[in-house]
């Protein structure tokens, strides 16, 4: 496979033109005689792979050349905001970013005027944007669903100019028939944690009793897929951590339990954490990927196939560059609210008094604008020198920060670990690209 | 003989001014207890509607 990062042009190539290339790209100063040598190809097959090579530069999609885009956080307003409308949980989960949900404080749930004047920040921030997004997360969002309901029906009753886009990420315990239609009439796209079978799953996910949780969700949670297995709308979605390394079979878990909209991520922890993953871990971590990419196009070849999350790469309608080089927007389009009021970059910096960034029951709401702008800056990708020279960056466009400053207390210091994972993860998705387009293109 | 297989051409425009864009797609979140979304997982919606799931 072969990738022009600058032009996103994505190739399958015959191993010769492979082995051709590794020769050059180690050394472009190689002779025709090295290049013989190095490869073993004959004269002939040589120069075919060199006229080939130079269509396609000429054709400007190989070895293109890009200025580097300047900075110009002006067009950023804020469009996303999560409600954190639980800092409670039922369950403990073992990896738990959150506390177990109370973000190391009270438990609290978020009261109907804080998620109103929430939605009303969102909207006069927003500024001419059409398009924005509420997530309502937790600890367990499910636990404050009358101020859910209340959140969605108030923004569309009080704006009706804007488009709301609204997610909800949920343990699935509390989930109820009743709530099914109040989730469709507002159109709530739904992501349900389970890690897997039922070993993976209770291994991590358990109640504050310890017990595992799976059978108490399950049923609940596949009532509700079921209902949306024709359109999707949901997604399945699973954390790996070192004790539950197997994500591969994790996915044919979930995929054989009945789901058919699927993703798995990867646990963020501090290294000191005994369930963290660690850089010894990448080469079983790229051997998971291997095997799931055989799985998935295994399942999509024999007409069983269903949607992975992170395979989920669309070559021919993807964001306009601008987007890719401002990746999330926390902290600028995208803030998170706690059930105090608490704004702060987004949910994962929720709590952290540093990070503090306004209140939405104040007036003014933003009381660190300085804070704001650091973030802006933070998050454009080529603020940080490793980002600029990654093959990667026009896809993942940067990288965590909430996951840069929890690993080096720098929010635009790369987490090591996590990049090597996601660039695995971009390349078994472009690998999959590749095994799915005909070979009779271009 | 074809040596080299085009999947995808210029999906990227190298030209594209910051100015220039509507940013009216998804924000995404690549938390990893969302589903950690990149902008690659994304499409441009003034080209494609989006599928019902977002970010």
């Amino acid at each position: 496979m072969l990738l022009d990062v600058p032009s996103g042009s994505v190739f399958s190539v015959d191993g010769r033109v492979y082995d051709y290339l590794q020769v050059l790209l180690e050394d472009p100063e190689s002779t025709t005689e090295v290049v013989l040598q190095r490869t073993g190809l004959d004269a002939e097959i040589i120069h075919e792979i060199e006229a080939e090579l130079e269509r396609l530069i000429t054709a400007e999609c190989l070895f293109t050349e890009a200025e580097r885009p300047t900075e110009d956080a002006s067009q950023l307003v804020l469009k996303s905001l999560c409600l954190n409308v639980a800092h409670e949980c039922n369950f403990a989960c073992r990896y738990c970013f959150a506390n177990g949900g109370d973000y190391h404080g009270q438990g609290t749930l978020m009261t109907h005027d804080v998620a109103r004047a929430g939605i009303d920040f969102l909207v006069q921030q927003s500024s001419s944007r059409r398009n924005v997004e509420v997530d309502f997360f937790g600890g367990e969002p499910l636990m404050d669903w009358d101020v859910v309901v209340d959140a969605m029906d108030y923004a569309r009753h009080s704006y009706p100019e804007k488009e709301w886009r609204f997610t909800l990420t949920t343990n699935g315990s509390l989930l109820r028939d009743d709530m099914f239609p109040v989730l469709e009439a507002y159109d709530v796209s739904v992501v349900l944690s389970v890690d897997g079978g039922r070993k993976t799953h209770d291994a991590n996910r358990v109640f504050k009793d310890g017990r595992g949780t799976l059978d108490v969700i399950l049923e609940r949670i596949r009532h509700f897929t079921r209902t949306r297995d024709d359109e999707g709308g949901y997604f399945v979605r699973g954390t790996y951590a070192r004790n539950t390394l197997g994500f591969a079979q994790s996915v044919r878990d979930l995929h054989e339990l009945g789901f058919k909209y699927i993703s798995m991520e990867p646990v963020v922890l501090s290294t000191e954490s005994a369930l963290a993953l660690q850089k010894s871990d990448l080469p079983a971590i790229r051997a998971q990927y291997e095997e799931l990419i055989s799985y998935f196009l295994h399942e999509l070849r024999s007409g069983s196939g269903f949607d992975f999350f992170h395979f989920k790469l669309d070559l021919e309608a993807g964001p306009c560059l601008s987007k890719r080089i401002y990746g999330c927007g926390a902290g600028v389009e995208y803030m998170a609210v706690a059930p105090n009021g608490d704004i702060f970059p987004c949910h994962q910096f929720d709590g952290i008094e540093e990070f503090k960034m306004g209140n939405v029951l104040m007036s003014p709401v933003i009381s660190r604008p300085d804070l704001v702008s650091e973030f802006a800056h933070a998050n454009f990708l080529f603020a940080k020198d490793e980002c600029s020279a990654c093959w990667a960056r026009f896809y993942c466009s940067g990288g965590c920060l909430a996951n840069n400053y929890l690993m080096n207390a720098d929010i635009l210091k790369p987490y090591e670990l996590g990049c090597a994972i996601q660039k695995e993860r971009i390349e078994a998705a472009l690998v999959v690209k590749t095994a799915e387009a005909p070979d009779s293109r271009g | 003989m074809k040596l080299i297989n085009v999947v995808a051409v210029k999906t990227i425009d190298i030209n594209d001014k910051p100015a220039k864009a509507c940013r009216e797609c998804q924000t995404p979140c690549k938390s990893a207890c969302k589903t950690s979304c990149t902008v690659g997982n994304q499409v441009c919606e003034t080209r494609k509607k989006p599928t019902r799931f977002i970010w």
